[in-house]
């Protein structure tokens, strides 16, 4: 079965569409290729008729996102060859996907037919329209150079990139092309015959510019391997806990000082004790600077609302932290505050303050304020705690933090 | 607690297990917050992990993904969504199965990233060009995001179509104490594949609403798959009354959405008068209220919708049989109350509606009894 389906393409007379759709078949079949061998991706505008000429597999997507979208397909195409067919407005709307699968060195091939215009919607100018090319829908921008596609896929890593002028047989560069295992792409500078260029003896007097480049890198192979679940490993209480209802508790400190590791401790040490934990985190979207408040709430019944709009404790480990609660301080909105005392120095009957900081360290305060508390209430047993440490990330240290309730 | 077995973990880590287990084989992601978790997780689960370089690209990897019969997931936030609208939209088109997991958090446009919402209802709704609804699951709970995910693979494996899941950063960032017995086991979800015979039409329903699925690398068959209107055999066609036929199967396969696919809870009261209905990240708090004071009430019913979209038949049965409505969601504008009561519709209800917290069991209380 030949590749093309019809002997009457559906494109203008004297459209170098007509060269290509017959070239590329006489490409593909001098590979020894069958129909169903291939598989061509289509973006939007002529370049989107050619689908229905081809008994090859197609898929037909959006303008510009064909090489995307042809990554994905080529990605998991097993043997298949896989042809991304693309005008020069839909590589100038797709550039960014161009590049990346350039700079995957995906195994596909893109073809992009540059006939300097966007010749389905009345002959507009692309990125790709050179400034002598006479165009009058040409907005000002369209006198500056444009895009050199097949040094930008070079530069990005294209194993292969080239610009050939659609005048005469160059079926044997597409071969060239498709022979390429990765990314290969070919600019075919051709004519629209409404908009563009209408002569396609011009294109033989600018054959001189044809230009390949190579890359030589290995393509991007990609491997599907099946791997462990992501379930943490199933536990039962091993210790005993004396809190019968709820507590919510709120530890505010700065980011990068672990704050929202010792909250996650807390809440699965109570857990490890019997009770129910829930743990939220809170943080402004600078990550690393800033606030970070971890909200724990401890029950001995199934927690539903995990918010925590009256604290029963606030730790406050640092100034910012000290600045995100101060709204709950100044209402009286909590039940208890215990602050390092770099933070706050008064002490009420509900206001304690230690030096969490100067005894623990900055990266150990939050954890050694609610270690402090636990060990001073005996919510749960303190080896719970002892017990998450022991197999968290950092356990020496961790441990050694709680260790250090004694100095307070 | 004493006894069970429990695990401790975020519903991020239930999300990307789930869906894995379900059939999922490649998760495609751009990094947003608050969906960063999920993409983290998918790097250790996935049997394959891609960082796309952005959201245009992540669909447009996941529909090449899918097009070859390999199930894409991504997680984003609305910011991500935006940029993927006009690719959900050929997804939609093309009937690639794909599951878009939503962290909703506090717009518009950037926003608060680490601030929770259910914000992103009306944009889901109104995303598809024509007013199609795709599929859409909220889960209110992190229970819901294991049972939820796996419903949501194999429904748009069964329906061919993309289904988004809508979460929240309260979900998928917070830590929880689960049962393991609340974990139920997941089936692995197949491809409506073509079984075989003389000739195969990639867009031929045959009896059915779904056209049966070939990869494009089959070998065997032709296939052809297109997001422009296009007829039985994926051909692009102007309105033909045999690609118009296949535009209308669209929404026809999406609204009868199969009963395995719809999922609420509902707590009727003894005397149905009060309806309180919620969704997402209201739905403990809700919950909260009722089982500690609504209940006792005796007159108060509570509502928990999970199936979002198409809006399943029932809820409008279990309304019917109330007098008074209360809808609670956060956000401003009680977005899911107007789906269910529309414009007129919706002054006749009671809304509570908050953004930027959570609205809590006492706020519940107080509007709803009173």
């Amino acid at each position: 079965m030949s590749m093309i389906n019809t002997g009457k393409l559906p494109y203008c007379p004297g459209c170098s569409y007509h060269l290509v759709t017959r070239f590329m078949e006489r490409a593909l079949e001098s590979m020894g290729l069958q129909p169903l061998d291939v598989i061509l991706v289509s973006d939007i505008g002529c370049c989107g008729l050619i689908d229905a000429t081809l008994n090859v597999n197609t898929i037909h997507g959006l303008h510009g996102r064909s090489n995307a979208l042809g990554l994905g397909v080529a990605a998991a195409a097993e043997g298949k060859k896989v042809i991304v067919f693309q005008g020069d407005g839909g590589i100038t709307i797709g550039m960014q996907h161009m590049l990346e699968a350039a700079r995957l060195n995906v195994d596909m091939t893109v073809i992009v037919v540059n006939n300097f215009v966007y010749g389905m919607t009345g002959g507009q100018p692309s990125g790709l329209t050179p400034p002598d090319i006479e165009n009058p829908l040409r907005p000002q921008q369209c006198f500056f150079p444009p895009y050199d596609i097949v040094r930008l896929a070079y530069d990005a890593g294209a194993a292969y990139s080239a610009r050939i002028y659609a005048y005469g047989d160059f079926s044997s560069q597409l071969v060239e092309a498709f022979a390429v295992k990765g990314f290969s792409m070919v600019e075919i500078v051709g004519c629209c015959v409404s908009y563009g260029l209408k002569n396609a003896s011009l294109l033989r007097e600018m054959e001189n510019k044809r230009i390949v480049l190579r890359n030589e890198r290995p393509p991007l192979q990609l491997k599907f391997s099946e791997k462990q679940s992501l379930l943490p490993s199933v536990s039962t209480a091993e210790f005993n806990a004396q809190l019968n209802g709820e507590l919510a508790l709120i530890i505010a400190g700065s980011a990068g000082e672990a704050v929202q590791t010792a909250g996650e401790i807390f809440a699965q040490a109570a857990v490890l004790s019997g009770l129910w934990s829930t743990k939220k985190s809170e943080y402004p979207i600078t990550v690393g600077t800033g606030f970070s408040v971890a909200e724990v709430k401890l029950s001995s019944r199934e927690i539903f609302f995990t918010g925590v709009s009256r604290p029963d404790v606030i730790f406050v480990t640092s100034i910012d932290g000290y600045q995100k609660v101060k709204g709950l301080l100044d209402k009286k909105q909590f039940g208890l505050l215990v602050a390092d005392s770099s933070v706050i120095s008064e002490k009420s009957s509900n206001v304690i303050a230690k030096p969490f900081r100067e005894v623990g360290g900055a990266r150990s305060a939050a954890l050694l304020a609610v270690s402090w508390w636990l060990k001073e209430n005996q919510i749960f047993d303190f080896n719970a705690l002892r017990k998450v440490c022991s197999h968290a990330r950092h356990a020496e240290r961790l441990l050694q933090t709680l260790e250090k309730v004694t100095e307070l | 607690m004493s006894g069970n077995k429990y695990i401790v973990t975020d519903a991020s880590r239930l999300i990307v297990e789930a869906a894995v287990r379900a059939g999922a084989e490649v998760f495609v992601g751009y990094p947003i917050t608050p969906a960063n978790l999920l993409y983290a997780y998918s790097t250790r689960r996935f049997p394959l992990m891609l960082a796309a370089p952005d959201e245009i690209t992540t669909l447009q990897w996941m529909s090449g993904f899918s097009a070859q019969g390999k199930f894409p997931v991504t997680a984003t936030a609305f910011p991500g969504l935006a940029l993927m609208v006009e690719s959900i939209n050929m997804a939609f088109m093309m009937e690639l199965p794909m599951l878009i997991v939503l962290t909703q958090r506090l717009g518009p446009s950037t926003g608060s990233a680490t601030t929770g919402a259910d914000g992103d209802l009306s944009v889901v709704r109104g995303m598809v060009s024509g007013g199609y609804e795709l599929p859409v699951f909220s889960a209110s709970s992190p229970v819901d995001c294991w049972e939820l995910t796996a419903a949501a693979v194999h429904c748009a494996l069964q329906l061919r179509t993309p289904v988004i899941l809508l979460t929240s950063k309260e979900l998928v960032m917070t830590q929880f104490t689960i049962l393991e017995d609340s974990l139920k086991e997941i089936k692995k979800a197949s491809w409506p594949l073509f079984r075989g015979g003389k000739s195969y039409h990639s867009y031929d329903p045959y009896d059915g609403l779904v056209p049966p699925f070939l990869p494009l690398n089959d070998g065997h068959y032709q296939v052809r798959i297109n997001a422009s209107t296009h007829d039985f055999s994926g051909l692009t066609r102007k309105a033909t009354p045999e690609a118009l036929k296949n535009t209308k199967r669209l929404a026809e396969k999406i609204a009868k959405l199969p009963e395995e696919f719809i999922f609420y809870d509902y707590y009727p009261a003894e005397r149905e008068e009060k309806l309180l209905i919620t969704y997402g990240i209201t739905s403990a708090a809700a919950f909260q209220a009722f089982q500690n004071e609504l209940r006792s009430e005796k007159n108060i019913s509570l509502l928990i919708c999970k199936t979002m979209l198409p809006v399943p038949e029932v809820y409008f049965q279990i309304i019917a049989r109330h007098r008074q409505i209360i809808v609670a969601e956060e956000n401003l504008n009680g977005q899911w109350a107007e789906i269910l009561f529309g414009k007129m519709g919706i002054a006749k209800i009671k809304r509570i509606n908050k953004i930027a917290e959570m609205i809590t069991p006492t706020e519940i209380v107080q509007e709803v009894v009173q």
